[in-house]
């Protein structure tokens, strides 16, 4: 089980090596390698400790802060089935990104491209720190981490204001979401003393441990862009697209999913909490579905299906199936970065977002087209490729709750449709942009999408290895599965659904049997409201007009009146003491004993009170 | 020997030292006035010792007469390169310290 | 009460008060060494091995040391000798009666006893070793302090 260090530290030499050596950062390509030969040694690691998992749950910790009427704090590192897996499906996925950004970042100048690594090392270290951590708070330290690389990675062009907008808007709307977990590991630490994981999961239900994980699960909703603090995942595109594979689609945005399959063992002690997971994990999966429906950048298209299938992911956890929801968080890592950089490479030959300036791309970008329709099919839900599975799972879970579970069904023909429209759009028809002319990716760019294929085509098969893995994990063998009744229809319903998802989006843009641009303006308004993203931004930016800047108004007054007062009185009166005070100080040595004498003259009548 | 007699004229000392080390202007004499406390202290100190038995006071004692030393010849030496470079021997017409 | 010791108690006052009212600074340091050496003798009935300090390295040391500097300075007395004698002579006096209620307090003692200086050498290298070497790095560093200070300027000196 040593091997874990490897696995995780490697990264981590990698950053600091870059960090502190900056002519090799700057160097560029050298850079480049650095980075990706340490987080091959990485999933090197992780595959060889796959393989050795005994499947007992294995824990190292050290005594961190000593502290006297609380157990001490602990930080140390969690080895077992779910952080095994995890950790595999990170250091595949980063391994994979780097190596493509080795293409779709060729233009980039080198001290560019070293500090593009650097952070890539920085935050494939933190992200394996998150899933390695044995308790909440260091988990929140690598959290936070995590968070402040992706704010790094979206800003990557910073010089772009688009760019460094969305990555402040990301960095905050997470952040409203990490007060959250911030409050519920202090309401948890102020209650109980600790944090490891062990102990929380030995816990009895109780109120406190309900709002505990309430906070935590804020955490997670921000992280994992669940509605309503979702509107950052879509900005957050103006990033590198290698970026938005990595870690707002297989790994970061995944955080929180994790972290509430983590929590399980504990969350099932609150059933209140869990059915608003399911609820908020429902209705997540389907406004971000049709938000995906109008949208042109085909980039923000597969930021929306990433919010929507999160959206599964926590109804799952909220259906107390922990087994679906890490099932599909292992598949839709691989179809869902498949995606973006396969996305990626025709942005790369296209220099452009936008659906409507691309077409016919099928016969210039062939292996690209097919790996899109890997990864396209994948996300729909067909069979046999893995997220037909793994979806499967989360609809049979969900099937006790009606309402979440016709809301997920409606979404598996939303996401099959815009799939499909994503896809013929791109690939099919003609091109409507003559000027440009696509070309292949180069082939570094190639196989490591390739191999995602591969996963995402063949990573349903490894269902039951997951579960049981799963079942190793700290804390499992308490959940009892929620798997008592399943109607035998759900799968064929779903894979019906998406069949009719793929063939309207087939009528409307490859054979254009109906025009969707009538449909579009039929439905202008509603057209509309989805397009603005159902406002949703707007009621945040009123929201900060009128509380953010009416309390800013009032902390104003106050400082700038009465704290800044304070302040500048002190200084006044220190300055006329002063003044006052240096006539006694004339350079007389004689006079300046005067004052000894009298000091010893005070504390003698102290002494004695005469 | 008595206890009250050595304690009052260790007293006496002190307080003649602190009018000297107040009063006086020249820079030698401030420094006997120093010399005076001293002496006092150590009167004091001694006699604590002999009186209760108090090792410590004396051997505080012992390490105030070296300090004292070492004092005069640094005071002294001070004295003298002041008088060089100034040309003057008297303490309070010495401002440079004024604030 | 002894009447050598009330002469010696009575000459020591009168000898202190000579150190802070003699005009010339040459009158002071004899009236100190006065001081000084009676003192010393005050301390043959309490321990004559502070007695023999008192009188060969204090009083022959400083009072050496005062004298050559008023010599090689040129400056034996100044036209005025007091700066504002009112406001010392009330500290002092303040000070002086301060002490003296200090003192007042303090018990009566069970039996004042000859400190032996086997004794005390004993207490002093075994408790007192840090201090007292460090006083002889102190002792070091003043004799070079006291040459670099006063030596010429130019480095003839």
């Amino acid at each position: 089980m040593k091997a874990f260090y490897l696995v995780l530290f490697a990264p981590f030499v990698s950053f600091a090596l870059l960090a502190l050596w900056p002519g090799l950062r700057r160097s560029g390509k050298p850079a480049a390698w650095t980075s990706i030969a340490a987080v091959a040694v990485s999933l090197l690691s992780a595959i060889a400790l796959f393989f050795q998992y005994d499947g007992g749950v294995h824990e190292v910790r050290w005594v961190w802060i000593p502290l006297a009427h609380f157990p001490s704090l602990t930080v140390g590192f969690l080895v077992d089935g779910l952080s095994v897996v995890m950790a595999l499906v990170v250091a595949l996925v980063a391994f994979a990104v780097q190596v493509y950004s080795l293409g779709y970042m060729s233009e980039e100048p080198p001290a560019s491209l070293g500090r593009y690594y650097t952070y890539h090392s920085l935050f494939t270290f933190s992200m394996l720190g998150l899933v390695f951590a044995n308790n909440l708070l260091e988990a929140y330290i690598f959290w936070e981490l995590v968070g402040a690389c992706s704010y790094l990675l979206i800003g990557f062009w910073f010089y772009k204001p688009s760019a460094a907008r969305a990555a402040l808007k990301a960095f905050w709307t997470t952040r409203l979401g990490d007060v959250g977990f911030a409050l519920g590991i202090a309401v948890l630490f102020a209650h109980f003393g600790f944090l490891s994981y062990d102990k929380l999961f030995a816990l009895e239900p109780s109120h406190a441990l309900f709002l505990g994980l309430l906070g935590v699960y804020v955490g997670a909703m921000g992280k994992s862009a669940q509605f309503p603090l979702h509107i950052w995942l879509p900005d957050a595109m103006e990033g590198p697209t290698p970026v938005s594979a990595l870690i707002h689609a297989a790994t970061m945005v995944a955080a929180g999913v994790f972290l509430m399959v983590r929590l399980m063992p504990a969350l099932q002690h609150t059933p209140e909490l869990l059915h608003l997971v399911l609820w908020i994990g429902a209705i997540t999966a389907f406004l971000a579905a049709t938000m995906a429906l109008v949208e042109r950048d085909i980039k923000r298209v597969l930021a929306f299906s990433t919010i929507s299938q999160l959206g599964y992911m926590m109804a799952a956890v909220g259906a107390l199936s922990a087994g679906a929801a890490f099932f599909h968080l292992f598949t839709h890592a691989f179809f869902k970065a498949l995606l973006f950089l396969a996305a990626g490479s025709v942005i790369h030959a296209m220099h452009t977002n936008d659906m409507f300036a691309m077409g016919g791309l099928a016969r210039p970008m062939r292996w690209t087209m097919i790996l899109f329709l890997v990864g396209a099919l994948a996300l729909a839900g067909m069979p046999p490729l893995s997220g037909y599975f793994s979806k499967d799972e989360i609809l049979v879970a969900t099937a006790h709750a009606p309402v979440p579970f016709a809301l997920l069904m409606i979404t598996v023909f939303l996401t099959a449709f815009y799939m499909f429209r994503a896809f013929f759009l791109t690939f099919t028809g003609e091109p409507r942009n003559p000027e440009s002319h696509p070309h292949e990716s180069p082939v570094v760019m190639l196989w490591p999408m390739g191999v995602l294929a591969i996963l995402a085509a063949v990573a349903g098969f490894f269902g039951s290895t997951v579960h049981e893995m799963l079942n190793h994990s700290l804390g499992f063998e308490s959940l009892h599965s929620g798997e008592e009744h399943h109607p035998a229809w759900i799968p064929y319903l779903g894979l019906g659904l998406g069949l009719l998802g793929i063939l309207v989006a087939w009528m409307g843009y490859a054979r254009r049997i109906f025009r969707p641009e009538r449909v579009y303006a039929a439905f202008y308004p509603l057209a509309k409201v989805l397009e603005e993203r159902y406002f949703i931004d707007h009621i945040f930016l009123l929201l900060y007009w009128l509380g953010y800047n009416t309390v800013a108004t009032v902390v104003g007054f106050v400082d700038r009146y009465i704290v800044d007062g304070v302040v500048n009185f002190v200084t006044w009166a220190t300055f006329e003491v002063g003044k006052a005070l240096r006539r006694f100080h004339n350079g007389v040595v004689q006079d300046i004993l005067l004052g000894v004498v009298v000091g010893f003259l005070i504390l003698a009548f102290f002494a004695t009170g005469f | 020997m008595s206890f009250r007699a050595l304690l009052f004229l260790s007293a006496w000392m002190f307080a003649t030292g602190i009018f000297g080390v107040l009063s006086r202007r020249h820079v030698v004499a401030l420094l006997l006035s120093i010399e005076l406390l001293f002496n006092g202290v150590n009167l004091a100190l001694l006699t604590f010792a002999w009186a209760y038995g108090a090792l410590s006071a004396a051997s505080l004692a012992f390490l105030g007469i070296a300090v004292t030393v070492a004092e005069v010849a640094v005071g002294l030496a001070i004295f003298l390169l002041v008088v060089r470079l100034t040309g003057k021997a008297a303490a309070d017409e010495l401002k440079q310290l004024a604030g | 009460m002894n009447p050598v010791f009330t002469l010696l108690v009575v000459l020591v006052m009168a000898a202190s008060l000579g150190v802070v009212l003699s005009r010339s600074v040459f009158r002071a340091a004899y009236f100190l060494a006065f001081a000084l050496v009676g003192t010393g003798f005050l301390y043959l009935g309490m321990s004559p091995i502070f007695s023999a300090v008192q009188i060969l390295l204090y009083t022959g040391g400083v009072l050496t040391l005062v004298i050559f500097a008023v010599m090689l300075s040129g400056k034996p007395e100044l036209s005025t000798v007091f700066h504002r004698p009112a406001q010392g002579l009330i500290a002092a006096l303040l000070v002086f009666f301060a002490l003296l209620s200090l003192t007042a307090r303090l018990p009566e003692p069970p039996e004042p006893r000859t400190i032996p200086v086997d004794v005390f050498a004993a207490y002093f290298f075994r408790e007192g070793a840090l201090a007292f070497e460090i006083l002889s790095l102190l002792l070091l560093a003043a004799l070079f302090g006291a040459l670099a200070v006063a030596r010429k300027q130019g480095g003839e000196g």
